[in-house]
């Protein structure tokens, strides 16, 4: 893993936008089109905000899918994930993407991931933006997270950390409310990625992002399945990266 | 490194209410939580809480004074006094708050208290400047309650800018009436910046409420007092409030602004992640009883436990948050816990590191002992106050 400290949140965003950008134009210039998954939360925000102003980016060539969203949740409740990335990101963009596969898992979850799996599965992915949880989790896949599963999308449920987590940054009124299972993209579709871009801003992932890098690999820290991705960039702020040992 | 640990015999958040707990705090943040069966017994520099409460700390999202002081008096100082008040009543974030005055004065207001906010002493020395709380000019004369007629302006998104100058980003909540033309779109603007909309002073319809809700107001000021009230036909503030769950109540739990049976009406309606205790508090809040000031030319006077007009118009109160969350004792420690701390710190957008006691979260922290008067305050890990003896 490569491993790029920023000072400041907005700087951090920004390289991590930069480089995806850099690798969507290099993909463009040798291919039709292409494929990129990106990911929501608060760690996503200045991310995002700078990759929708990156110049010279067809996104027209591009089909966009995402990594997870809540079982049982309509596209009108402030924390759905597809509300969103359409709001924050498609809605943005200077055209219109070549399609954007939002999950919607109010009503039934397994057929929602077999019309998924069906888009996805025979798909190469370009750049996957994500992002790791206070609990080290990688898209929903909380601790002990599946490592074996080859299928793109799956039903999983959700921990008390993860909710808390949800509850803390606002999405929900009461710990209640978080819903307690949700769709998500699997740890092998993630990694199946050609370059995986992730940005961790923030004091409160300090522990997941060390359990990430320097931790052994192991189901219980999720996003340390990345350490043997050839290509991928954790993009950290100071406070994220406070707890890594000096390199 | 700086580490101590408080010793509680109950410790209560949002989500959990634990006894015989021990807090262990390491540079200004919560880093476990233990029984105190696993922790020994309290060493040098530790802090043994008896029989004390440990709550987050308060957050006060109304607020225009106390002590003697004014928030609009013009200068840091005053700001200052304040918090360090504020901080012997257990509240460890508040947002200063305007009133309907002369742009300049807002203006100058706005500059004092983002100078706090972004000052590296926030916190220090008294409750931490979490933003400012604008209420007023644009506001509805006939619901003005004590806030000055002559300054009362219509809306517009160039005069809040005239008022704010650079400091938009320090503005966390304005208070303003739908109903008054033009006020729709300075609604909409307020949200498009991250700023919370709240209806108050207003004398709004229930569908000029529903129009105020579209463009996104998501917040009641001082519910109940200086709004049109519910009617069976005419719903009113009152009624929109209680019906739209998108809409979080400020409530002044004080027994003379709200008749405690309305503020249990109101949590009912809203359940209790839908309802924020503020104070209101001005100057004479902390003062004796017969304590008097003015406001803007305006006299007002300190009497029958509130602070009123010559007419008895009810002109701001001298609540606290500790005695508010002593006043709803009807309700559990952990529902107060998350009307006192919690919804207020979520609706800023700063609950995911303030408001719990939890790992990781800043060590905003308040000690009470019997009958919830504050022992023991903490900022960021420092002890902001401590009252003579922890024991009754």
């Amino acid at each position: 893993m490569n491993i790029v400290i920023s000072e400041t949140k907005q700087e951090t965003g920004s390289k991590a936008a930069a480089l995806g950008a850099a690798v969507i134009r290099e993909v463009l210039s040798n291919r039709d089109s292409a494929n990129i998954i990106v990911a929501t939360g608060a760690s996503q925000f200045e991310m995002l905000d700078a990759l929708v102003r990156e110049p010279d980016i067809d996104w027209s060539r591009l089909t966009i899918f995402h990594l997870d969203e809540y079982v049982g949740m309509p596209e009108s409740h402030p924390a759905s994930f597809r509300k969103y990335l359409r709001e924050r990101f498609i809605n943005r963009l200077p055209v219109a993407p070549a399609a954007f596969h939002a999950i919607d898992a109010e009503f039934d979850p397994e057929i929602e991931c077999k019309r998924l799996n069906a888009l996805l599965g025979p798909l190469d992915v370009a750049v996957a933006f994500v992002g790791i949880g206070e609990n080290g989790h990688l898209a929903f896949n909380d601790p002990p997270a599946d490592f074996g599963t080859t299928e793109p999308y799956i039903v999983v449920d959700l921990d008390t950390e993860c909710r808390l987590q949800q509850l803390g940054e606002g999405w929900f009124p009461s710990l209640e409310d978080v819903p307690t299972e949700a769709i998500s993209m699997s740890i092998q579709q993630i990694l199946v990625s050609e370059v995986i871009i992730c940005t961790v801003p923030d004091l409160r992932k300090a522990k997941a992002v060390q359990g990430t890098v320097e931790g052994p690999m192991t189901p219980k820290v999720p996003a340390s399945s990345m350490q043997n991705h050839p290509k991928t960039t954790l993009f950290l702020d100071k406070p994220s990266a406070s707890l890594l040992k000096p390199q | 490194m700086n580490r101590f640990r408080i010793f509680t015999s109950v410790c209560v958040d949002a989500l959990a209410e634990i006894s015989k707990c021990c807090v262990t705090i390491e540079n200004g943040r919560i880093v476990s939580l233990e029984a105190i069966a696993n922790s020994g017994s309290p060493q040098p520099g530790d802090i043994d809480g008896g029989r004390s409460v440990l709550m987050p700390g308060f957050v006060d999202i109304h607020i225009h004074g106390g002590a003697g002081k004014y928030v609009m008096d013009g200068g840091e100082e005053s700001i200052l006094e304040i918090a360090s008040h504020l901080a012997s009543h257990g509240i460890t974030g508040f947002l200063p708050t305007t009133v309907t005055a002369p742009r300049d004065e807002i203006r100058s207001t706005v500059e004092a208290s983002a100078q706090l906010f972004h000052s590296p002493d926030n916190g220090k020395s008294g409750a931490a400047v979490l933003g400012t709380h604008l209420e007023g000019p644009f506001i509805n004369p006939k619901k003005k309650g004590a806030q000055p007629e002559e300054y009362i302006i219509p809306p517009s998104v160039d005069e809040l800018m005239a008022q704010v100058g650079s400091h938009l980003d320090t503005i966390k909540v304005m208070t303003i009436a739908p109903e008054i033309p033009g006020a729709l779109d300075v609604i909409k603007f307020l949200c498009a910046n991250d700023i919370i909309a709240s209806i108050g002073h207003s004398n709004a319809s229930y569908d000029e409420m529903c129009l105020g809700i579209n463009a996104g107001a998501r917040h009641v000021t001082h519910c109940f007092n200086a709004m049109r009230p519910m009617e069976g036909r005419e719903p009113g503030v009152v009624g929109a409030t209680l019906m739209h769950k998108e809409l979080s109540a400020e409530l002044i739990w004080d027994n003379i602004h709200v008749h405690p049976a309305s503020c249990a009406a109101l949590i009912n309606a809203k359940g209790v992640d839908g309802v924020i205790f503020i104070s209101d508090g001005i100057q004479a809040a902390g003062m004796e009883e017969g304590f008097k000031f003015s406001i803007g030319g305006t006299q007002i006077i300190s009497k029958n436990g509130a602070a009123r007009l010559a007419d008895g118009t009810l002109a701001g109160s001298l609540l606290t948050l500790d005695r508010a969350v002593a006043n709803a004792h009807i309700l559990s420690l952990k529902d107060r816990a998350k009307m006192s701390s919690f919804n207020a710190l979520r609706a800023l957008g700063l609950s995911h590191r303030k408001g719990l006691i939890r790992p990781g979260y800043d060590a905003d922290l308040v000690l009470l002992g019997a009958n919830g008067t504050v022992k023991r305050t903490f900022i960021g890990g420092r002890e902001i106050y401590s009252a003579d003896s922890l024991v009754d």
